[in-house]
């Protein structure tokens, strides 16, 4: 065979190769999904709620770094010396086993754009407008509401959740909620399943609640699985 | 050139062309994506992906859109009268602003156990069943929630435009994508696999994908389950009533048509010939939603919403053997902006299914395509601006949403441009 011949039949043989290899791809050869053994990812099996590690009480300087570095300049720490009262106050509030903070605070002058900025770094709620689910009965649409102000002067709740065993310390611990309507005097802590009217309610967490006396009227903040909500003692 | 060389230069030549022939053939192409099922009562202007002729898809639509009632099956409990009641905006298929509720309660170890929910003024018991229907076909039908059931959640509905491409997505590509997210995170993101039955293939696993919860794994599994359990009416798949009080059907209730198919039939070969949902491509093509775009990536939201999937080779043999991804699905590149994995962002609503209790606080990472067309966010609809929806996210999320603080406003803002484009 001349060389000329022989690479002609080369030729002819990986053409023909190549138009049999898209011809089978054409037709989609079959293949399995591949099993994956059962027991590899399976998540972990139990869910027992581990108590949030007992921290020490929060050091003045702790408070601030914690507050400055999620607030900045933009709020306003209540002064303990100017109302005799605890300006803060710590807990699992939102119920993840990371021990969480509550500030009382104001605006800072000159600031109120930045608060209220629709692209801020927390979230601003009411507490007397927070949405629970109702009672009894499903299919339901929640109310879609105003985003709430805030105002010049305006005395407010701001709440640092925490993250992992530090809790509220942790740098990294900067998710947080500003909370109209629940800035007033601390009465202490309590688990919300405590609670008759808590429990009525039927949350998907278990917390810890800040009892408070607001407007001369005993109650307390709890978080609903996505918010923080006011309610009054009742009598 | 000589003539010696004219056949090796040939013979080159042909190899290059048919390379580039086969190269072609087995890449992958994107997902055709369009809002194609309008709500119409006569399906005009539905266009399937190709997986079935338009006139076979809007037929299979109609089944999606048709309203049973007491003597199709419905009831005895249910939530709504048609799929397309809740799976609406904005075609048929999509979302809606409807929730439903789940509850159960927290045993003395602290795992999730079912409720054991009442009927007829507490004279009916209904067992293991954490969804509370709304709607009873008789009075005595309504449920009870019983007191001590304190675990409560809100979920909303899902998007199921796109699904087909889903449920052809190989299980490994989504295992894959779980075992890469510790290294992508600095060990801060892990999401969680699981695998469940197959109502269509009994004794067979396969990675759970569809529901809040990943709850199931195809799209005929699903349709069963959603027909049993919000519409009550029993299929060959799901052949049993939550409870018999009012009902007068025989079980299955969902027959076959002459075609040989049921109405499950029907709704998953809806789902499946589904488009994806569309960007919005002005908005998209702005250089706000571009550099949104790289943003989005940089700071680690892709992580868990991963922006690119590429289906399984058509001719897979998927759901435990049930279905072949065909032509239409198979080597697809779809943009969910999901990983279709289960996390722990601080937002769980206790409630566990499939998953083992591990799973009690973690929901499925919402798929952000079609995103733009809802303005009630996360899975339980309370939160109403992206900004905060983002500033929701915590626990494994965390580290991510630190970055996107650290942003500035212009940033955020071109950031949230491009959730809106999608």
């Amino acid at each position: 065979m001349s060389r000329a011949k022989f690479l002609l039949l080369i030729h002819l043989v990986l053409a023909v190769a190549m138009l049999a290899a898209q011809g089978c791809t054409s037709n989609h050869a079959q293949s399995v999904e591949k099993p994956i053994a059962a027991a590899t990812p399976q998540p972990a099996t139990a869910a027992s709620p581990v108590a949030p590690p007992k921290l020490p009480p929060p050091t003045k300087a702790q408070v601030e770094a914690a507050f400055h570095r999620v607030f900045g300049e933009d709020l306003v720490a209540q002064s303990g010396q100017d109302s005799g009262q605890p300006t803060f106050i710590v807990g699992d509030f939102n119920g993840d086993q990371s021990e969480d903070i509550a500030i009382i605070v104001r605006p800072s002058a000159g600031k109120l754009d930045d608060i209220n900025s629709e692209f801020a770094n927390w979230i601003i709620q009411d507490a007397d407008k927070a949405f629970i689910t109702p009672p009894g009965k499903t299919v339901v649409l929640p109310p879609k509401q105003a985003r709430p102000h805030i105002e010049s002067g305006e005395w407010l709740l701001a709440i640092i959740h925490g993250f992992g065993p530090e809790g509220w310390r942790n740098p990294d611990a900067r998710q947080a909620y500003i909370v109209k309507h629940a800035a007033a005097t601390f009465q202490g802590t309590a688990p919300s399943i405590s609670q008759k009217a808590i429990r009525a309610m039927k949350l998907p967490v278990e917390t810890e609640i800040i009892k408070e006396i607001r407007n001369n009227r005993k109650g307390f903040l709890f978080w609903t699985g996505g918010a923080y909500a006011w309610h009054p003692e009742q009598g | 050139m000589t003539r010696r060389k004219l056949p090796l230069l040939l013979c080159v030549a042909t190899v290059v062309v048919a390379i580039v022939i086969v190269g072609i053939a087995q890449s992958a192409t994107p997902a055709p994506a369009a809002f194609a099922t309008p709500l119409n009562n006569n399906q005009a202007g539905a266009v399937s992906n190709g997986m079935t002729d338009n006139a076979t898809f809007a037929a299979d639509e109609a089944v999606f859109m048709e309203e049973e009632d007491i003597g199709d099956g419905l009831g005895p409990i249910y939530n709504a009268r048609s799929c397309v009641d809740c799976h609406a905006q904005p075609n048929v298929g999509g979302t809606s602003q409807v929730t439903e509720l789940r509850v159960g309660h927290t045993d003395g170890a602290g795992n999730f156990v079912n409720p054991t929910l009442t009927i007829n003024d507490g004279a009916t018991s209904i067992p293991n069943r954490s969804l509370a229907n709304d709607r009873a076909i008789c009075a005595q039908g309504s449920v009870n929630i019983p007191g001590a059931e304190a675990v409560r959640a809100l979920r909303a509905t899902t998007n199921v435009l796109g699904d087909g491409f889903v449920e052809a997505i190989d299980s490994n590509t989504l295992l894959n994508i779980a075992n890469a997210q510790p290294g992508q995170s600095g060990g801060q993101i892990a999401g969680t696999f699981i695998q469940v039955p197959l109502s269509e293939a009994p004794g067979q696993i396969r990675a759970g994908r569809f529901g809040w919860k990943n709850q199931q794994a195809s799209l005929l599994s699903f349709a069963a389950d959603a027909y049993v359990n919000e519409q009550g009416v029993t299929s060959r798949l799901q052949p049993n009533e939550s409870t018999t009080l009012c009902d007068t059907v025989a079980d299955p209730e969902d027959h076959n048509d002459a075609n040989g198919l049921a109405d499950i039939d029907h709704f998953a070969r809806f789902m499946r010939a589904t488009q994806v949902p569309p960007v919005d491509a002005t908005l998209a093509a702005t250089s706000d939603a571009q550099t949104g775009a790289s943003l989005f990536n940089a700071i680690g939201c892709n992580i868990c919403h991963v922006t690119s999937i590429t289906t399984a080779p058509a001719g897979t043999v998927i759901n435990g053997g049930a279905f072949t991804v065909p032509a239409a699905l198979g080597n697809k590149i779809i943009h969910p902006y999901s990983d279709f994995l289960l996390h722990n962002v601080g937002t769980g609503d206790g409630i566990v299914q499939n998953g083992g209790q591990g799973t009690a606080n973690q929901m499925r990472t919402v798929p952000l395509w079609g995103g733009r067309t809802r303005d009630r966010l996360m899975h339980d609809l309370l939160t109403f601006t992206r900004n905060d929806a983002i500033l929701r996210h915590a626990g494994e999320a965390t580290g991510v949403i630190n970055n996107y603080r650290s942003l500035s406003t212009t940033q955020k803002n071109q950031l949230i441009t491009f959730l809106q484009s999608l």
